[in-house]
């Protein structure tokens, strides 16, 4: 066994080291199908940028839809470096990236390129989340996307927050679970395959998650109305190269790999604002109503979810993770942003 | 199923009492699922309101407690199956080496995995990981379920280890028992 | 080359009759070293045994078993069996017919085939033989009946499939009813042309009056319950397959404690049988994630599928070929490392050539029952020697008519899919 093993490692070189001049290629791997955002206008996009950037200097093998591991397993796996680059999704790790949950706190932001463009700067090389959490885990983020808008789809209109109470609600998990607690509903764990089931049998009364992902589960079927502009915050995933591997890269290729993140956060961003806006008027053209909420009303749901984000964040200091910076820091990284966004306009 | 019933050392009997308060521990994990579950689904469809944790409590405690707690107990009780294809019709010297390769590689894979248990559980204390409490999961740290991996794994080598002694020294194997119920498919 | 390396190392050790699990699992990692280096066989070490191990849907694998050995301690067996010869009467080999329907009562409750054909073999064989049944035809039917466990929901290798192919454990569960019941069929009709045929190798059944009927549902009531219980909750929707797994395992403990058939004895038994069975079947699974990882590294899956959508042959000739190689494998190789090894690699083919990926798990898991009763490696053959002291030789001749029958079907169902698939369709809502 033992020289079988010896000769099936000798046979193939490992991908460690690259011959002087050849292309290196990196094992980058994710959680997604390839027709969602984050991995065509989000991964995929950014390996494309990165090889035109290098002259096909660094190559890709690329493998989605839990190809290599669990949603979960990849922060391991690029900090072993058994996977190059890998998605990062704090919602699915709350135990290992709590504070990296600042950006997905209800009633912060609902726009996804203001929210991706604030938690960009949390994450990137000095900012506070990668100070706390990615860089003692050996990881360096490379882009941002942000699924936007988690709204209320339940059968019936709802506007106020009080309708909450006792409503056993499907939650995506993370800091939903906290909102909808706060909020008096029930959360009910349901991965996004097994809502149409659920809410078709009355297993749940209603369901939280973002337009773009009712669409493909065909939810129009099985609730009549959705809120529009609920605060029920968003979902963020990054995409981590593991900071052993960075370091051993050229500068050459840190620095495309630097600018291509950045085009991917934005085009990435664009894609999931413009894919909100599409999925609720498939929705809509599905027959069902988005009940837009009034100032008045907002002002109810925002007040109802503000004990959400203090709470989150004392729990964090309890826990000895500086929640209340972290909290600080997200609400001027996105006051910084919308600052962005106006000047961009003009 | 096989049981060296003969063979009663010192370190077989430690080893024993272990595995069997393992399993012990292992096999109270699924009584607890059973009424858990019962009391999940009368709350679910009585009071409207499931219990939050049971989905975290069943995947990262129960499984992972029955499998890994139990891990020695099943290869001292011989059950994980083999194929007798070969074995059959070797003779007692073929048989013992076939038995001292599979001790060897046994240990030395559950080694292997009971090393990766090692690293997981050593990041999760160094992070000190713990989830938030959520709809699915239960606040406790994850080195309380991860260290199920390479303390199961690890007794798991003992025995193996044990095994190969008495397999190294003693005289050859008896025949293979031919295939019995201990295979379920 | 690593691949075929690797594979030849799994063969070899498979041979040398190492564990399983162990021989899956040594091969993934060597395998991981190969092709991803240290990195990658550490990192997958570190996250692959626990992460596969840690899934709310597998407890359904453990409850179901122990649901089965509930069941089985508490003897319910020899009572199935004297009911069905009372409700099966005044037939051509009643007793055989009997069997059958013992077996698929049995497997309504039970998820495990070896179990079942180890019940079976204790209690109807020497039944069988006092009534001057061909030694051939009773042990070969027994152990083709108890094939009928793995196909008749709850199943521990219908959820085991539904995990791999990453489909609904639910609605796989449910799509196994009607095969079931088509198997049993087949298995019937196959006794009944056998002793048409050959009227020397069972006398026919006795009849009974409608008060011994009538009789028979204290022990029939039960297990009809049971079956109403796990499968009934799981194809209406009201539980998730785990739910409904633990019902079961309550149902059965409240019926063998209510019947006074089950101890404080008996009962550790079925844990204990439920421990070491568990902990085989997660190795593998864990294992299998080891292997897949790597398997996945040597992109062969991809190449496969675009090898096959290049050749221009019909879907089903394709499928043809992939059920003869599950064929062979199952002659000699373990059902569930079967599906494990293949089942990551094959169905992304299956599904490039326009196959449904419930019908195909309902098509393997018939192919590897079939495997569970071939030479030299049948599994089920081999628990009915050892219990009725019959060589396996002879039982394997007694199984060929029934092999020739379950592959008439298997075409049957490869050119209908539909009676596959429309009872899990009702089940969406
Ligand atoms: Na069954
Ligand atoms: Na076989």
């Amino acid at each position: 066994l033992v020289a079988a093993v010896a000769l099936l490692t000798a046979c193939t070189p490992a991908r460690e080291a690259p011959a002087q001049g050849a292309a290196r290629t990196l094992v980058v791997a994710d959680s997604y199908p390839v027709t969602h955002p984050a991995s065509r206008d989000g991964i995929v996009y950014f390996t494309d940028r990165v090889r035109e950037l290098t002259g096909g200097g660094l190559e890709v093998e690329y493998y989605p839809s839990e190809q290599l591991g669990k949603a979960t397993d990849y922060v391991k796996l690029v900090a072993s470096r058994a996977v190059d680059i890998g998605v990062v999704s704090p919602p699915y790790l709350s135990d290992k990236l709590p504070l990296s949950n600042v950006g997905d706190l209800p009633g912060l932001s609902t726009d996804s390129c203001t929210t991706a463009r604030a938690v960009g700067e949390l994450t990137r090389e000095g900012g506070l989340l990668h100070r706390e959490e990615f860089a003692p885990r050996g990881l360096r983020t490379l882009f941002v996307g942000v699924v936007p808008q988690y709204e209320l789809f339940t059968n019936g209109p709802v506007t106020d927050p009080a309708q909450l109470a006792g409503l056993l609600t499907r939650s995506p998990g993370g800091v939903v679970d906290q909102t909808l607690d706060t909020l008096g509903a029930t959360p009910v764990s349901l991965a996004g395959p097994e809502v149409y089931e659920a809410m078709s049998r009355g297993t749940v009364d209603a369901m939280t998650l973002p337009p773009m992902s009712a669409v493909p589960f065909r939810l129009d079927e099985v609730a009549s109305h959705a809120t529009e502009g609920a605060p029920l915050g968003g979902f963020t995933l990054t995409f981590a190269i593991s900071e052993a591997l960075w370091q051993e890269l050229p500068q050459s290729h840190r620095d495309a790999m630097a600018r291509a993140g950045e085009e991917t956060s934005r085009h990435l961003c664009a894609v999931m604002d413009e894919q909100t806006e599409q999925a609720r008027s498939t929705l809509e053209d599905g027959g069902m109503t988005f009940t837009s909420l009034s100032p008045a009303q907002q002002q109810r749901w925002q007040a109802a979810v503000a004990s959400v984000r203090a709470e989150w964040a004392a729990d964090m200091e309890d826990r000895g993770r500086p929640g209340r910076a972290a909290l600080t820091a997200m609400q001027t990284a996105l006051d910084r942003a919308r600052d962005g966004d106006v000047e961009a306009a003009r | 199923m096989t049981t060296h019933t003969a063979r009663r050392d010192p370190v077989d009997r430690v080893l024993r009492t272990v595995e069997n308060a393992a399993a012990a521990v292992g096999l109270a994990g699924v009584a607890a699922t059973v009424a858990l579950i019962v009391i999940d689904v009368a709350l679910r469809y009585l009071v409207g309101a499931p219990l939050s944790w049971s989905v975290g409590f069943v995947g990262d405690y129960v499984l992972v407690g029955l499998f890994f707690l139990g891990l020695s107990f099943t290869v001292r009780e011989g059950a994980h199956v083999r194929i007798d294809l070969v074995h059959k019709r070797l003779g007692p010297a073929g048989r013992r080496v076939l038995a001292v390769a599979g001790s060897v590689l046994t240990a030395a894979f559950l080694a292997l995995v009971g090393w990766g248990g090692f690293l997981l559980t050593a990041g999760a204390v160094r992070h000190g990981d713990i989830p938030l409490a959520g709809a699915s999961e239960l606040s406790w740290p994850v080195w309380t379920s991860a260290v199920l991996v390479p303390l199961g794994a690890g007794l798991a080598v003992l025995r193996v280890l044990h095994t190969l002694a008495l397999d190294l020294r003693g005289p050859a194997p008896a025949a293979a028992p031919t295939p019995t119920a201990e295979e379920i498919a | 080359m690593v691949l075929a390396g690797v594979l030849v190392l799994l063969f070899v050790l498979l041979l040398a009759r190492v564990p399983v699990g162990v021989a899956i699992g040594v091969s993934g990692v060597v395998g991981l070293l190969a092709q991803g280096g240290p990195s990658a066989a550490v990192g997958f070490l570190e996250t692959t045994p626990y992460a596969a191990v840690s899934t709310y849907t597998l407890a359904a694998i453990p409850l179901f078993i122990l649901m089965a050995q509930l069941v089985l301690k508490s003897g319910v067996t020899a009572e199935l069996f004297a009911a069905a010869r009372v409700w099966v009467g005044r037939v051509p080999a009643g007793l055989g017919v009997a069997t059958t329907a013992t077996g698929a009562t049995f497997a309504a409750v039970s998820g495990s085939s070896t179990a079942a054909a180890a019940a079976l073999a204790s209690t109807t064989i020497p039944e069988m033989e006092r009534e001057h049944y061909d030694g051939r035809l009773a042990n070969g039917l027994v152990a083709v009946v108890g094939t009928l466990a793995a196909m008749v929901p709850p199943s521990i290798i219908l959820v085991f499939y539904a995990i791999l192919a990453e489909v609904s454990v639910g609605q796989m569960l449910v799509a196994g009813l009607v095969p079931g019941l088509l198997v049993t069929l087949t298995i019937i009709l196959t006794t009944l042309f056998l002793v048409r045929r050959t009227p020397s190798l069972a006398p026919a059944g006795r009849r009974y009056g409608i008060g011994e009927k009538l009789r028979t549902i204290p022990v029939l009531g039960p297990v009809a319950l049971l079956f109403l219980l796990v499968v009934g909750s799981i194809y209406l929707g009201l539980t998730t397959p785990t739910e409904s797994a633990g019902l079961g395992v309550a149902g059965a403990l409240a019926i063998g404690l209510a019947r006074r058939r089950l101890d404080a004895a008996r009962i550790r038994d079925a844990l204990v049988e439920t421990l070491t069975s568990t902990a085989m079947i997660l190795l593998i699974i864990a294992s299998a994630y080891l292997f897949g990882y790597f398997m996945t590294l040597t992109r062969i899956t991809g190449t496969l599928v675009e090898a096959i959508a290049g050749l221009a042959v019909p879907p089903l000739l394709v499928f043809a070929l992939i059920a003869l190689v599950y064929l062979v494998l199952g002659a000699f190789l373990d059902q569930l490392a079967i599906l494990a090894l293949t089942v990551p690699v094959v169905l992304p083919v299956i599904e490039q050539l326009g196959f449904d990926p419930i019908w195909f798990g309902v098509m393997v898991i018939l192919l590897a029952e079939i495997g569970l009763v071939t030479p030299p490696l049948g599994m089920n053959v081999f628990i009915v020697s050892t219990s009725t002291g019959r060589p396996a030789e002879e039982i394997f001749v007694g199984v060929l008519p029934y092999v020739a029958a379950l592959l008439v079907l298997v075409a049957a169902l490869a050119a209908a899919p539909g009676v596959v698939l429309w009872l899990p369709e009702t089940m969406g809502g």
